[in-house]
């Protein structure tokens, strides 16, 4: 009875978005386990009635319309990293410091074990006040779930301090639940002494790309580096392939369930083609479907110039710069993933991938919330980002510090689409399939025919 | 007053058998026994494992699970690693077990770093071992190329997946089941072999008619933990793989994991589980009953 | 003459075993100690050579406070979690041994079903569980859920080791006068020693490795324990290598040392003792 009378009263106090302002004079602790049981019904209850009006979304408060209580943020990231972390807890500082009287806790994560503990959490009605993602169905999950704030209009409202492309990247359903700490292109890395020595171009064309790994292959370099077990990192080959082969267009198309659009698409076969292609060719180490990302198995044949290119997410900056500094000066070169001519796929629409802050459902005090993760990615915290840690972030106005990080902003600036990577946008169980089939692909074990029917194949169970 | 004496006497012994059995059962029955039965309860549910939202299913999950293909790939391959461990590590250990029992000199030094092994997380081995067996970098393939063998060195991938994880799994566990086969063999009294010796029996005979004998219940102890271990193991597996196992290393654990938290079907990842601890129960329960005729007087 | 050199041979052979084995179980610590003196540049460039320089960076990343204190953690968590595993699983395992009460075999049955059970399936129930009683993000929560998980597995190998102890023993003991609870204090734990070093040492390896746990209930820096400590060198994407295998080095260190020392002890001296004495 008490548990449904403060249920209906945070209901009132959320429609009128006083949610801030209640409870005056509690303590959080205490107050947080109650609140978090009743706030979730009441989003479960607005969820089920199709109501999603969050009256009075005035966008990013000023400082006068916050609270003035004592009061506590909790926020689980996964900057665990020293650089990283370092942006993260300056933002927080900036924070603390513009609200004495909010105590933000922050709780670094390591990225993998990150998601069995957050799911847990969620279950059990214990998540954070402000959570990170990777947008897409992960993301979504949580959503269909009612365990997201809702902050299209806030976000909305200061959209302009950020990169269209960036936020769309995050955007679920067309609506924004996020802000974007980091945001990325997936570009081709490569040794600039290895084309010297050969005398290559950079290419543009996929015929130039091609031409420029058999004569790579032939010096007795291996022309790209993979370390495959963890199943995603040939699948950001595949999905550029699948790009540059069909444009964006059939992906979406496939994924809505729109305009005939499917998993079998010819774009999808054609660059699984190419990609077993490229595997029988040996543009790829021996058993990259065995060698560890993590431990470092492909980027020490990058490093140590057995390899020549590399096509990784904007994490190989920092990675690089950390773990071979004289490569990362000297050799280290990025470009386009070639086009295909005559798709309608080009150069425009890239790649990529990064993190952004959610606010949980749950959270009792949504608009500090929101000034905070505001703060958490906004153009000071961007430009710590590529300072220190060499991240772009995707909020407009930060000086970029190098050719290199200039080179990739420019990327997102230029983009016309960024095309989440598939695994994170899919849902979860087609995600995992995406990758399950891209690594059978590498492995020569599939088909691109049959992984493409795979795909389908669960596609329609689970979006139609 | 008889009966008053009695009837004291049998409280009495409630009390004590109370006393004895209450602390164990306080922490099984908060944690063991709500997981088991929140397991139960999850597998008749379609569930995310997200929110509180739950739709009673019935025994729809646990009729898909025995329709998925993917489930019985797993226990097969489950099937492997309780077969390698039983054929693999048993008579391994007993070896070890032996070599560190036997009079040799230093067997103290030995035994600590043959168990060592055995004391490093398995994220430690994981790694460790994806180094070894990096295709390019790793020690294998350098010995493989030193050798000058015309061999594959992709171990991590395709047929060769498992044996090379199993092989891993039979470094990490034979020192422990040596260590356990050691302290059932101290319990052996050196009395009878010396009674044996001076009946002439020879070594392989004291070893036939005195040492198995007397560690068999200890074989049996070890090869029940060996078999449950094995139907429910994850961890190295997901390591090794990437956290990403295919077909030829998915095991039921793994399974499991993949639909409940990378996936959010929890209700079905449950079953799984529901099954697994069927299976795992019912494989316990018949050995042990059927090895229960020799073992016990 | 013959027999001599024949024992010998097979004494040489015996050794030669050894120094195999020797190898195999040891080198990957050789490993560690040579990568541990290596950043991580020099790590990628060479694996297995030793160190061109040595590094003590990793050294430094590893006995910072933070890791001290997970340290102490880790090893207050398993100490008290493996005594109260030994303590009651050692009861309930003689009350099934030596008191004859009705329901003895179903809940014997009960106990050792607690073996089957996935762990990754109880996360959210105990998770659920804790923060209910405010007892998640603390170490005398992760105790629980320790205790009671490493319980089933160690009664029943107390129930098994237990067979093995001879009958005529305990029945001098109760003829000479002992009650139950001093039979069980000095006939059956003492004789037991070798299923309580086994239980002992099991759930310590268990309890001091545990990571899926202790990352699903654990927040706070100050109340991590060493596997979470191992894992922040972890990155973003990529991987610390040289100064996570330091810290699974160092972590480890104490393990061995206190293998090293009380193995005889345990192992031998409670049994044999006990039998002599």
């Amino acid at each position: 009875m008490k548990k449904r009378s403060l249920a209906l009263l945070l209901a009132a106090a959320m429609a009128t978005g006083l949610a801030g302002c209640s409870g005056g004079g509690s303590t959080p602790e205490t107050s947080a386990a109650p609140t978090t049981t009743a706030t979730a019904e009441t989003t479960a209850a607005q969820a089920a009635e199709g109501g999603e009006e969050k009256a009075d979304d005035a966008g990013a408060g000023d400082k006068a319309d916050l609270t003035t209580d004592e009061i506590t943020l909790t926020v689980w990231h996964i900057a665990i990293d020293e650089t990283r972390h370092q942006t993260v807890t300056n933002a927080i500082n900036r924070f603390m410091e513009k609200y004495p009287n909010i105590k933000v806790v922050d709780v670094p994560n390591e990225n993998d074990p990150y998601k069995t503990k957050l799911a847990t959490a969620m279950a059990a009605g214990e998540e954070p006040d402000i959570f990170v993602s990777w947008g897409g169905g992960w993301l979504e999950s949580f959503i269909d779930e009612g365990k997201v704030l809702d902050i299209d209009d806030r976000v909305k409202a200061i959209a302009d301090e950020y990169y269209p492309s960036a936020l769309s990247l995050f955007q679920v359903k067309g609506k924004n639940y996020c802000l974007p700490y980091s945001c990325g292109p997936v570009p081709v890395y490569y040794n600039k002494q290895i084309y010297a020595d050969l005398g290559l171009e950079v290419p543009t064309t996929i015929e130039e790309f091609e031409a420029n790994c058999d004569k790579i292959k032939e010096a007795g370099i291996i022309p790209l580096a993979l370390g495959n077990s963890s199943q995603w990192p040939a699948a950001l080959t595949f999905t550029y392939l699948s790009m540059r082969e069909g444009g964006t267009q059939p992906f979406l198309d496939a994924y809505n369930r729109e305009n005939g659009g499917t998993f079998e698409h010819e774009s999808f076969i054609k660059a699984g083609a190419r990609l077993q292609d490229w595997v029988n060719k040996g543009y790829y180490p021996e058993g990259c479907n065995g060698i560890n990302y993590d431990t470092g198995g492909s980027r020490m044949l990058f490093y140590n110039s057995m390899a020549a290119h590399i096509v990784q997410t904007n994490g190989m900056f920092s990675n690089c710069r950390s773990e071979a500094p004289e490569f990362y000066e000297n050799n280290l070169g990025i470009f386009g993933f070639p086009v295909i001519e005559g798709t309608d796929g080009n150069a425009k629409q890239i790649l990529g991938g990064g993190n952004a802050y959610s606010i949980s459902a749950s959270c009792p005090y949504p608009d500090e919330a929101f000034e905070l993760i505001h703060m958490l990615t906004d153009k000071d915290f961007g430009q710590d980002s590529v300072d220190i840690a060499g991240v772009i972030t995707g909020v407009k106005g930060v000086t970029m510090p190098n050719e290199l990080t200039k080179a990739a902003d420019d990327f997102i600036q230029n983009a016309e689409y960024i095309q989440n990577f598939y695994d994170q946008f899919l849902p979860t169980d087609l995600g995992a399939l995406h990758k399950q089939t891209t690594y059978d692909l590498v492995g020569l074990t599939t088909t691109p025919e049959e992984a493409a029917a795979q795909m389908e194949a669960l596609a329609k169970q689970t979006l139609d | 007053m008889n009966q008053d004496s009695a009837s004291v006497k049998k409280l009495k012994k409630i009390g004590l058998v109370l006393l004895f059995v209450l602390p164990a059962l306080f922490f099984y029955g908060t944690f063991n026994l709500l997981g088991i039965a929140r397991t139960f309860y999850y597998s008749t549910m379609d569930w995310k494992g997200i929110s509180a939202n739950k739709v009673f299913l019935g025994l729809a999950n646990y009729i898909a699970v025995a329709k998925d293909m993917s489930f019985w790939n797993a226990l097969k391959n489950n099937m492997i690693l309780v077969i390698a461990s039983m054929f693999i590590q048993m008579p391994g250990a007993l070896l070890l077990a032996l070599l560190i029992n036997s009079k040799l000199r230093f067997t103290k030094f030995f035994r600590t770093v043959f168990f060592m092994p055995m004391l490093l997380s398995t994220v430690a081995t994981g790694i460790m071992w994806i180094l070894f067996y990096d295709p390019n970098f790793g020690l294998m393939a350098k010995v493989i190329r030193a050798l000058g063998l015309k061999m594959s060195t992709a171990f991590l991938q395709g047929s060769t997946a498992m044996p090379a994880i199993l092989f891993v799994i039979c470094w990490q566990f034979i020192p422990y089941y040596m260590i356990i086969f050691k302290a059932g063999l101290s319990n052996v009294p050196e009395e009878l072999y010396e009674a044996a010796k001076i009946d002439g029996a020879n070594t392989w005979q004291c070893f036939t008619s005195i040492t198995l004998p007397m560690i068999l219940p200890t074989m049996r102890t070890s090869a029940v933990l060996q078999l449950v271990g094995s139907l429910k193991y994850f961890d190295l597996f997901y390591v090794m793989m990437g956290g990403a196992p295919n077909a030829s290393t998915e095991l039921m654990a793994t399974y499991m994991y993949k639909k409940g938290f990378t996936e959010f079907q929890m209700g079905y990842a449950s079953t799984i589980a529901a099954y697994m601890f069927l299976i795992c129960f019912i494989f316990a329960c018949c050995f042990l009953y059927a090895t229960s005729r020799k073992g016990e007087n | 003459m013959n027999a001599r050199t024949k024992r010998n041979l097979i004494k040489v052979m015996l050794y030669a075993c050894c120094l195999l084995v020797l190898v195999i179980t040891g080198f990957p610590f050789i490993f560690l100690l040579i990568n541990s003196f290596k950043d991580m540049q020099e790590y990628l460039k060479n694996i297995w050579q030793l160190p061109s320089k040595f590094f003590f960076g990793n050294y430094q990343a590893v006995f910072k406070p933070d890791f001290l204190r997970y340290f102490v953690n880790s090893t207050l968590v398993s100490a008290v979690s493996v005594f109260l595993i030994v303590l009651t699983s050692s009861m309930i395992f003689f009350a099934f041994a030596k008191m004859k009460f009705k329901g003895a075999n179903v809940l014997y049955f009960l106990i050792i079903a607690g073996m089957m059970i996935p762990i990754h399936t109880t996360l959210i129930p105990t998770f659920t569980l804790l923060s209910s009683i405010h007892l998640n993000d603390s170490l005398v929560g992760l105790c629980g859920p320790y205790i009671s998980y490493n319980i089933p597995i160690s009664v029943f190998i107390l129930t098994q080791f237990f067979k093995e102890i001879p009958k005529e023993i305990e029945e001098a003991a109760i003829i000479d006068g002992c009650s139950t609870v001093g039979v069980f204090h000095r006939i059956i734990l003492p004789l037991s020693g070798a299923g309580l070093s086994t239980v002992t040492v099991y759930t310590f390896l268990n309890i001091w490795n545990e990571f899926t746990y202790a990352n699903v209930l654990i927040n706070t820096t100050a109340k991590k324990t060493l596997p979470l400590g191992i894992r922040e060198f972890y990155g973003f994407q990529s991987v610390n290598i040289p100064a996570v295998l330091t810290a699974i080095l160092v972590g480890s260190l104490p393990v061995i040392l206190l293998y090293f020392c009380a193995s005889e002890k345990v192992v031998n001296g409670l049994t044999q003792g006990a039998v002599k004495g």
